[in-house]
């Protein structure tokens, strides 16, 4: 009864308390997460077992269960902030680290192949980040802004390169990794499926990224390849459904107004221009405005993007949920509780750590995996609620409707101001393009009689020379007038010194005459700078109007896209309700599907916690773990450490060494077995490229766990690892604690003792294979192949 | 302005994934598909009637359409070899296809090949899904997306078959969206997929103790919370279990003695005869590949030697087929990456050719015995039937029965099977 009362208050206390609940600034996040998703009427939410959240907060901050001592440890300690003290010892571990890069890494290139930039380089670049706590809108910028030149920056430049620093593939990944809108299907067209996802949205985004290229650079014989970036001008696009109705977009970030970016003369976009092997810098630089612009803190959906990717990096599931769909009609679980999550992440910094921290310390994060069995005594506390809420409704439906509509009026307005402004633009272009041509004869015309002037310039000087030359040889051969040989030289150089001077005097006028040349292309040059200023000072006020009617747009798009989150959620909660009202009385009659359907509706409330599948590395690192290879070759790396760089007594008792050590040692023997994860990654890693969060079992996992060489090698009795511990254990009950506690960081019931204690009793001839069949067993069971 | 569609439910903005699984947990179904534990001789008598199947025969590295589909004796490309009749008058292919003119009557050639494509892996790519490579976005092979649409969902063998000619085996990185439920399982040099084989250190009974005790503590588990993503995971490890047991289907020395014999005793006649006893035994896609076709020097000496070995297992092989009933729920297509070069080059070798070349297909609602598009005199352009990659693509599962116009819905996404932009080849389809 008491459990139940948890379900019944958590799913439906939101609806009736949500508008009255007051978030005070100075509450620590963790219990904002509980005021928001539980109510705070004085009731106190369940709790999950000691056991279970040491096996959880493990895998989600260090990628692996702990050791069967730790557990013990762990669960003996009668400490009441424990789990504080637990969450703040695996997030100053190197395991941490490496565990968030692993994350981030995946997040971030999808198991893409390394191409430009290697596996260690990017991984080092990565790990360091993490240790450094580096904010996550500085990483970003970073892997944004980097062209791959400067060295210390080039990894961070991968997220580009080993894309092929292809534009829409850049778009795609930019806009569903760093702003949680898969927006692929409004390449071409507004999206089919999710109504908010316009085709302007798409092209205004890939405005940003669209004047960026891969340069290939030679120097010596080095060739090595930048992401570069040339000037960007705007991108005209139409839809594929709506031919014949152009459109024009510059740099637009998803809910932004068009970026105002300085307007330079045809020609003179550049700090360097492009040419071959020569990297160009314009002078307004798009990337760079969308790194600021998206990492300010300002950009809601950038915000919102990384708390709820954090958040279910935590809970397994976002609270807008996949994490890359967050639009109207897909509403956060709670909207008001995700603005609050990204607020604060915002005031933090982006500092991941105390965010992850504050999650873990949640109660929300604390739910108890098993779902109370008596469901239908939570529907008698839900019939009231159901009128409440859905007396709630029609007054949400009604004011999202004239949301909707006021957003869809002041959509046609934008597009009609756009439409508007578009032939105006178009002179804007030609006038541009005729100032381009006139530019390229003028400067033509200025080479050509730059050239003309070198030429007359280079004669000059030498007929000087070699005037001056004749003027000494023609002393010279005075004096030594015998000198047959000494004479004809001298009279040679007065004679080429003549010519030369005839032959400057003839260039003059060609001077002269590419000067005039010259004038009135360069007269034509200035002229043609006024239709230009014309053109723009006549479409300032329709772009003025433009972007007027954008703010306007985008106000009401805001405005219905929060009251249509309110009313689906609203409905989710409704539905929920009358599903639990629905059941029977009688528990007995619940069927599976039914519980099935409630147990889901119960896991997106974030009221039991759901499954979360390991991932390939999380798989690796924890078979390591549990089986004791990892620990082994830890105490190797000890060893060889202990051996060849000693510690005194003194550096011992010194928190910064040890921790430094720690992570020294973390490394070596991270490098021994790192080789495995590939293993891993190929069998339950999704291919390359592709979204690495849906789960999916093959045979040929089953198949390489049953009859590969490496896990029956691995579950073989090894150095005091859990297979040797429990051959050599007499007692069949501490025998079962060990395998469930080095297995399953958790203590065994007694039905499952019973079971243990029957398996080994008849298999004394044999017993150590009968403990690796148990360890086998265990190690491949779902419930190891789970964090819940 | 927005465009509306018909439905703006939450259900239809919301990812698909939850609602399948919802939907897969509420009805028993698995996301994975089901156990098939139906008996060998159902199988066979369900593959009659209805399943559909495909093997396709990759001639990698470019098959020369001159010295096979689409000979030009006489001509100043034709090189040295004859055209002779086949079964079907009026139809003549290469002298080096003696045997296969014999099956010509099962046989449909699309001699009008345009794919503007001269390079090996993006002609490979192109054929076998159907579209041109674009940076953004990575398709799914014929194989994956036969093995997705055609697969009957309690099928306990895996859909999606390639048999290489060596290697290792594994799982293929060819499904893209599709997701590694569609990857290919790779069957190196013919051999059975990895890990089917229980090691020898592993005693038999201790397999079965240990499985039965996994299942015991699973139970328990599922028990507390039972969803698709934990019935895919213990339904895996029955498949895994349903393979060992079928591991005798990719087996192909238990076929007979005369049969290999028949096919010839290279490694090509024993991949054709295991093609033939896989799509036998219900395997939904099998892909083959004879290799190396890339004859940039000795083109004809190279081709008789090939040809030789080609002709002699794939006229079995089609032979087989059509007599066992099989080819009316089974479709055969031989295609390469392109074609190769009408101009002979110096070292009399031909160079890659995408512009006019051949497919030959076979079975299920292809036309027998027929010939679809033409060349000119000497085979360097189409001048009639001219079809291209993605059309072929579509006309593939159209004969199959897969409507080719629909999409897939990947979590909320309509991915086309096929190209949207192009459609089936209706004179290939009867």
């Amino acid at each position: 009864m008491y459990a139940c009362r948890v379900i019944a208050l958590c799913v439906f206390g939101i609806a009736g308390f949500a508008d009255c609940l007051f978030v005070c600034a100075e509450d620590a996040l963790r219990s904002v997460i509980d005021q928001r998703l539980t109510v705070v009427s004085g009731f106190v939410p369940g709790k999950c077992s000691d056991a279970e959240f040491l096996r959880r907060i493990s895998l989600d901050l260090i990628g692996m269960p702990p050791t069967a001592d730790d557990a013990r440890a762990f669960l003996n300690d009668a400490s009441p902030d424990k789990r504080e003290q637990l969450v703040d010892r695996l997030l100053a571990s190197p395991h941490y680290a490496r565990h968030l890069m692993a994350t981030l890494d995946v997040m971030l290139m999808e198991r893409r192949a390394h191409t430009h930039v290697s596996a260690d380089e990017w991984q080092a670049w990565l790990l360091k980040s993490v240790r450094d706590n580096k904010p996550w809108n500085v990483l970003v910028r970073e892997i944004l802004t980097a062209d791959g030149d400067d060295p210390v920056l080039r990894p961070a430049a991968r997220f580009a390169l080993d894309r092929g620093a292809e534009p829409n593939l850049l778009t795609h990944d930019i806009s569903r990794i760093f702003f949680g809108r898969d927006m692929q299907c409004a390449q071409c067209h507004d999206h089919p499926l999710v109504t908010d996802y316009l085709q302007s949205d798409y092209q205004g985004l890939l405005a940003y990224v669209s004047p960026s290229y891969a340069l290939v650079r030679t120097v010596g014989d080095k060739t090595i390849t930048l992401h570069a970036e040339r000037a960007g001008s705007d991108l005209p696009f139409e839809s594929v459904f709506a031919k014949g109705t152009p459109h024009r977009t510059g740099p637009r970030m998803p809910e932004d107004v068009v970026l105002d970016e300085p307007l330079f003369l045809p020609g003179e976009e550049y700090e360097v221009a492009p040419a071959d092997n020569v990297k160009s810098v314009p002078k307004f630089s798009r990337r760079t405005k969308l790194a600021q612009i998206a990492t300010s803190g300002h950009n809601r959906a950038f915000n919102q993007n990384i708390a709820n990717r954090l958040w279910a990096h935590m809970l397994g599931r976002g609270l807008v949920h996949p994490v890359d769909l967050h639009h109207p009609d897909n509403p956060a679980t709670d909207p008001e509780l995700l603005r609050i999550l990204s607020d604060r992440l915002v005031a933090m910094n982006f500092n991941i750590r105390d965010f992850l921290r504050e999650v873990a310390l949640s109660q929300t994060y604390q739910r108890p995996f098993d779902v109370p069995v008596d469901l239908q005594a939570a529907a008698s506390h839900v019939t009231a609620h159901i009128t409440e809420l859905q007396q709630q409704r029609p007054a949400l439906a009604e004011s999202a409707k004239q949301a909707a509509d006021k957003y869809s009026a002041a959509t046609d307005a934008w597009y009609a101001a756009e439409a508007a402004a578009l032939p105006v633009a178009g002179e804007l272009d030609a006038a541009r393009n005729a100032y381009a041509e006139a530019k390229k004869k003028a400067d033509e015309a200025r080479a050509a009689l730059a050239a003309v002037r070198a030429q007359l310039q280079l004669k000059q000087t030498v007929a000087t020379l070699i005037q001056e030359a004749a003027v000494s040889a023609q002393a010279a051969a005075m004096t030594l007038s015998s000198e047959t040989e000494l004479v004809n030289t001298a009279m040679q150089l007065v004679t080429r010194a003549q010519q030369l001077s005839a032959e400057a005097a003839a260039l003059a006028p060609m001077v002269e005459e590419k000067s005039a040349a010259v004038k009135p292309l360069a007269e034509a040059q200035d002229a043609a700078r006024v239709p230009i200023d014309t053109a723009i000072a006549k479409y300032a006020p329709l772009k003025d109007a433009q972007v007027q009617a954008e703010n306007t747009m985008l106000a009401s798009r805001r405005q219905s896209a929060e009251h249509s989150q309110q009313l689906g959620a609203l409905d989710e909660r409704i539905r929920t309700a009358e599903q639990l009202a629905a059941l029977p009385g009688d528990q007995q009659s619940i069927n599976q599907s039914q519980r099935s359907e409630i147990e889901e509706r119960l896991v997106r409330h974030f009221c039991t916690s759901g499954l979360k599948p390991l991932t390939p590395e999380q798989l690796c690192w924890s078979v390591f773990r549990v089986t004791g290879v990892y620990d082994n070759y830890w105490r190797v790396e000890v060893a060889e450490l202990d051996r060849t760089s000693p510690l005194t007594d003194e550096q011992k008792q010194d928190p910064a060494v040890m921790a430094a050590r720690n992570v020294e040692l973390e490394q070596r023997t991270y490098d021994k077995l790192k080789g495995n994860v590939a293993t891993f990654v190929t069998l339950y890693g999704a291919a390359a490229g592709q979204p690495q969060g849906d789960f999916f079992s093959t045979a040929d996992q089953a198949l390489f766990v049953a009859n590969g060489g490496s896990i029956n090698s691995w579950v073989g009795p090894s150095g005091d690892n859990v297979t040797d511990r429990v051959i050599r254990q007499t007692d069949s009950r501490i025998a079962a604690e060990e395998i469930y506690l080095s297995i399953l960081t958790r203590p065994p019931t007694e039905d499952e003792v019973s079971e243990v204690t029957a398996y080994l009793a008849d298999r004394t001839a044999d017993r150590s294979v009968a403990v690796q069949e148990l360890v086998w067993a265990v190690l491949n069971s779902a419930e190891f192949r789970f964090n819940h | 302005m927005q465009i509306k569609y018909a439905c703006q439910s939450i259900e239809h903005g919301m990812a698909r994934r939850q609602f399948l699984g919802t939907a897969a947990a509420v009805t028993g179904g698995l996301v994975a598909g089901g156990l098939g534990v139906f008996s060998q001789r159902a199988v066979a008598g369900q593959l009659k009637s209805d399943q559909k199947r495909i093997v396709v025969f990759n001639m990698h590295g470019g098959l020369s359409q001159l010295e096979s589909w689409d000979p030009k004796p006489g001509t100043d490309t034709g090189g040295p070899f004859l055209a002779i009749p086949t079964s079907v008058p009026g139809i003549h292919i290469s002298e080096l296809l003696p045997l296969t003119a014999q099956q010509m009557h099962h046989l449909c050639l699309a001699r009008g090949v345009n794919t503007s494509e001269d390079d090996h892996g993006k002609g490979a790519y192109m054929m076998l899904t159907g579209r041109r490579q674009t940076p953004a976005a990575n398709f799914p092979q014929l194989g994956a997306v036969a093995a997705k649409s055609l697969t009957p969902s309690d099928s306990s063998l895996p859909g999606h078959i390639v048999i290489t000619p060596g290697g290792a085996g594994g799982r293929g990185n060819d499904s893209a969206y599709l997701g590694p439920m569609y990857s290919s399982v790779s069957l190196g040099n013919g051999n059975p997929p990895q890990n089917t084989a229980r090691p020898d250190t592993i005693a038999e009974a201790s397999d079965a103790a240990r499985q039965d005790f996994r299942r015991k503590i699973n139970e328990r588990f599922l028990n507390r919370r039972r969803t698709a993503v934990t019935e895919a995971f213990a339904y895996s490890f029955e498949q895994a279990e349903q393979l060992m047991r079928q591991r005798d289907v990719f087996d192909v020395t238990k076929e007979p003695a005369s049969d290999v014999e028949r096919y010839g005793t290279h490694d090509f006649g024993r991949h054709c005869l295991l093609a033939r006893r896989l799509l036998e035994q219900g395997i939904t896609f099998v892909q083959l590949s004879h290799s190396n076709y890339d004859t940039h020097n000795e083109n004809f000496n190279f081709h008789i030697e090939q040809m030789g070995e080609f002709d002699r297992s794939f006229s079995c092989f089609v032979a087989d087929l059509a007599e066992r009933g099989l080819l009316d729920s089974t479709l055969i297509v031989v295609l390469s990456e392109f074609g190769r070069t009408p101009n002979i080059n110096l070292y009399y070798g031909r160079d890659h050719w995408s512009r006019a070349w051949s497919v030959c297909l076979a079975g299920c609602r292809i036309p027998r015995g027929a010939v679809y598009g033409s060349t000119n005199e000497n085979g360097t352009e189409v001048t009639d039937g001219q079809v291209d990659h993605g059309s072929l693509f579509h006309t593939y599962l159209q004969a199959a029965g897969v409507d080719s116009t629909g999409s897939f819905d990947i979590e909320g996404r309509e991915m086309p099977i096929a190209d949207p932009s192009t459609g089936a080849v209706a004179q290939l389809l009867s």
